[in-house]
């Protein structure tokens, strides 16, 4: 190690070095600049056959970790397609969807989405979009459970000790919930039939929720399927005190409907994929038989199962048919709830 | 210790992560030691470039970067007077004396070797706090969040800008530029002006390239031509690898003193190594038995601020991986890194993905031995690369930006804003405005807001609540103190000496 001293000769070096170096971020640029002319090229190929010749962007419109994320990290494992994953955040999904509308329909972005955010999103016109119809669907691939979860420090095992508590305590039970969408709908209409006063808290995504809720800033989660909330049930932080769907979930037979208990409920979850209006039809059809083999993949239920969801495959026509069954009746309780304002 | 057996596994078990490190640190190292070029600016070109990287990949790689690049400052800061990044300040007040009385080889093994020390101290300051503070940090409710982010804001602006009224403004027009886009919570849009490519909120990659590389190109390109770097030669025939003992000599103290100031600055959010490198060297000094040495060579002086301005980097990543809260700029860049992988720091990250965090941590650690051995190693190639003419880099740079916001959305519209915000840098620059305020009013007035919101919300509008609170009434009392106090002491210096003038008039 000697320190150089004589400094023609490090000037000497130095241009050569520099040389060097400009030529080679010269060639980088010449091979980036390349391949991006290469990766333009393709998209005025008509030849499908050769779909797909780069990373299929999936537009994630949820916090990383959530459910739609897993489930489609879950996907991009067993699928032998180039799955790239891209998580467009906030307002209920809606920003992302916004971007699924606007991108090119050339099979290379496609959006994992939550129907039922959407479709609630219109029936509360948080948004314009009737996105169910302004996007191609592909297919759904899970049927989730909305639920009713407290942490365990609070001590509520049914969910009636949490209503006595709740009319008994004007004001006292927070209850967080993602975006204001339906979800608040729901909640309020619950929370109307229980005849008391709980403070509905939004939040801008779910890790922040359960964070909340287990630092007990918050005593009740709405979440809209099992995988989110099932790791802290299981490790024993949280605990399910019903389900707002209209049949019970296999993860917790035990936990009654609310329907049972002579409430509403009546909410419904669904996780799918959707491409851009305009999508080639091949394009289209290739997607829905690689999803549909996915859904069969004992090995992919398994995984899917472990995160807390089940796989269930429900074709684009069969999708589109509930999409607009939902939208009329949850139309109807946003009329009955009055939650317009919002 | 499961987390960091894990950690480690990342690296035994796949030799790429540990290649990658390397790379950065060698990468950061450059960007350190070339004036003009920051850690910051290192970090914020390789973002985009990480995204087909896994996670600890990427992460691994921004670290070494980080590392790399706050301390490469210290090779310019020693040989021709300059800070390599604005970090390295302070070792050209004793560093640069040093080497002028032809210790040049001395001071830098010393300076090299104290980063070593301080990075590592913080390292395990990191291993140590970290797993405990994440035990913590789900007490922290949306109020503590919500003041907390308050006070770093708060301290940032009060302590960067050289003027409290132009820091606050800088501060202010970072939360506006963090509040463009669809409200998260009820999707109404904001000052999209009808560009619905803004509806997400401006992108993070084309703002920091814009402010930290068009800004600095354009800033650089007005003194082409006007600058000549002197490099000092040295007498010495051998480099030591391990500084001789006699500058070590009354070296604990300092030490001691960087290590602790510069951890416990780093933690703090949004203060970073500039601020604790002034402090420690200040607080050295007055502990000092030779202060009349400081500014003269002191090995102590070289010490102080080579061991703070590296322990920051790992405290500052405390409040990164537990909080999910950045503790300086470089932290706030890195969680764009952990974003562009889908992982949102914070708490719950800390639940389920201890690996990862395991891994963050490890990389940090095993980034400064590395950082080490390299700037030792190939201290002389770093100097032939910081005598690189800046006009062939700044070519490079410039490519490197537009393809790497182009490559990161797919976007012609965001190189656009690239170039638009390089431009309003440049500006607010020449206005004589701090940057630290602005890059985290960006990156936390989001996260002020929803805290805010949702604390709001939840006591039904009620702010008083704040009082149930302790540690959030805390946090909130200094921020307000913080920010009046300026304005106070001013008013107050300004009465008295009206008084005073007012008695002399009177007699």
């Amino acid at each position: 190690m000697i320190f150089r001293s004589k400094k023609t000769k490090s000037i000497k070096n130095s241009s050569k070095f520099s040389v060097l170096l400009i030529g080679l971020l010269a060639l980088a640029m010449f091979v980036s600049v390349t391949a991006v002319y290469a990766a333009g090229q393709t998209e005025e190929a008509v030849d499908y056959s050769k779909y797909p010749e780069k990373p299929i962007q999936i537009i994630i419109p949820y916090n990383p970790g959530g459910g739609t994320d897993m489930l489609t990290r879950g996907i991009q494992k067993f699928v032998d397609l180039p799955f790239a994953l891209i998580n467009i955040v906030g307002a209920s999904g809606l920003i992302g969807a916004e971007e699924a509308t606007r991108a090119k329909p050339d099979g290379y972005t496609i959006l994992g989405h939550n129907p039922h955010n959407f479709i609630g999103n219109k029936a509360v016109n948080v948004t314009d979009h009737y996105f169910w119809r302004e996007l191609e669907t592909i297919c759904w691939i899970v049927e989730a459970k909305t639920l009713i979860a407290t942490s365990a420090k609070t001590g509520w095992k049914t969910f009636e000790e949490m209503a006595d508590y709740a009319r008994k305590n004007p004001g006292k039970v927070k209850m967080g919930m993602i975006g204001t969408g339906i979800h608040l709908a729901n909640a309020l209409r619950m929370i109307e039939e229980m005849e008391a006063d709980i403070v509905t808290v939004p939040y801008d995504g779910g890790a922040a929720e359960k964070a909340a809720l287990l630092g007990g800033h918050i005593d009740l989660v709405l979440p809209s399927n099992e995988a989110d909330i099932k790791p802290l049930v299981d490790s024993g932080d949280a605990i399910v005190l019903a389900i707002v769907s209209d049949s019970r979930s296999e993860f917790f037979p035990d936990v009654p409907t609310l329907k049972e208990m002579g409430y509403t409920g009546g909410a419904f979850s669904a996780r799918g994929y959707y491409a851009p209006l305009g999508t080639p039809e091949p394009i289209l059809t290739l997607l829905r038989q690689k999803f549909k083999e996915v859904s069969q993949n004992e090995d992919f239920i398994k995984y899917a199962y472990d995160q807390g969801m089940v796989v269930s495959f429900t074709d684009h026509i069969e999708a589109n048919r509930i999409s607009e069954e939902k939208y009329k009746q949850w139309q109807k309780i946003v009329d009955e709830t009055g939650i317009k304002e919002y | 210790m499961n987390m960091f057996m894990e950690g480690l596994s990342y690296f035994t078990g796949n030799p790429t992560t540990l290649i990658l490190l390397c790379f950065g640190v060698f990468f950061g190292l450059i960007f350190g030691c070339i004036p003009g070029l920051t850690a910051t600016l290192g970090v914020i070109l390789m973002t985009p470039f990480t995204f087909l990287m896994g996670p600890e990949q990427g992460l691994s790689m921004l670290i070494g970067i980080y590392v790399g690049g706050i301390s490469g400052g210290l090779i310019t800061a020693i040989l021709i007077n300059i800070p390599g990044t604005p970090s390295s300040l302070v070792t050209c007040w004793d560093g640069y004396p040093l080497a002028q009385q032809g210790y040049t080889g001395t001071a830098l093994s010393l300076a090299v070797f104290s980063s070593l020390v301080g990075g590592l101290f913080s390292a395990f300051a990191l291993m140590l706090i970290a797993p405990q503070l994440a035990k913590v940090a789900l007490m922290f409710g949306s109020w503590e969040y919500f003041t907390l982010i308050l006070l770093g804001l708060s301290v940032v602006t009060m302590l960067t800008a050289s003027d409290p009224a132009k820091g606050l403004l800088a501060a202010f027009l970072g939360l506006l530029f963090g509040a463009v886009g669809m409200d998260k919570i009820t999707g109404i849009k904001r000052l999209t002006f009808g560009f619905w490519q803004i509806e997400a909120g401006l992108a993070i990659i084309p703002i920091l390239m814009g402010f930290f590389a068009i800004r600095e190109i354009l800033l650089q390109v007005e003194q082409f031509g006007g600058r000549k770097l002197q490099f000092l030669s040295t007498k010495e025939k051998k480099r030591p690898i391990l500084p001789p003992k006699w500058t070590l000599k009354g070296g604990l103290m300092p030490a001691i003193i960087g290590c602790t100031i510069g951890t416990v600055i780093g933690m703090l959010p949004g203060v970073g190594q500039s601020t604790a490198a002034v402090m420690s060297y200040n607080q050295t000094k007055a502990f000092s038995k030779t202060p009349e040495k400081f500014g003269k060579g002191s090995t102590q002086g070289i010490i102080a601020s080579e061991t703070s301005n590296n322990a920051v980097n790992g405290g500052a990543l405390i409040p990164l991986v537990t909080l999910g809260i950045p503790g300086d700029m470089v932290t706030a860049v890195l969680i764009g890194g952990l974003m562009i992988h889908g992982l949102q720091p914070g708490p719950m990250l800390f639940r389920t993905n201890p690996g990862l965090i395991g891994a963050i941590i490890i990389a940090y650690f095993l980034a400064n031995i590395f950082m080490y051995i390299m700037e030792m190693g190939l201290l002389g190639v770093f100097i032939k690369i910081a005598k690189i003419p800046l006009s062939y880099l700044f070519t490079g740079i410039l490519m490197t930006c537009i393809l790497g916001v182009f490559a990161a959305s797919n976007r012609y519209f965001d190189v656009l804003i690239l170039f638009v915000f390089g431009i309003v840098g440049y500006v607010l620059d020449k206005g004589g405005f701090s940057f630290p305020p602005i890059v985290l009013g960006y990156f936390l007035g989001p996260l002020l807001e929803s805290s805010f919101r949702i604390s709001m919300i939840s006591s039904r509008g009620n702010f008083s609540e704040l009082f149930n609170r302790p540690m959030a009434l805390f946090f909130f009392t200094a921020a307000i103190a913080m920010l009046v106090g300026p304005f106070a002491s001013r008013m107050i210096s300004n009465t008295i000496k009206l008084r005073h003038t007012k008695k002399f008039s009177k007699k």
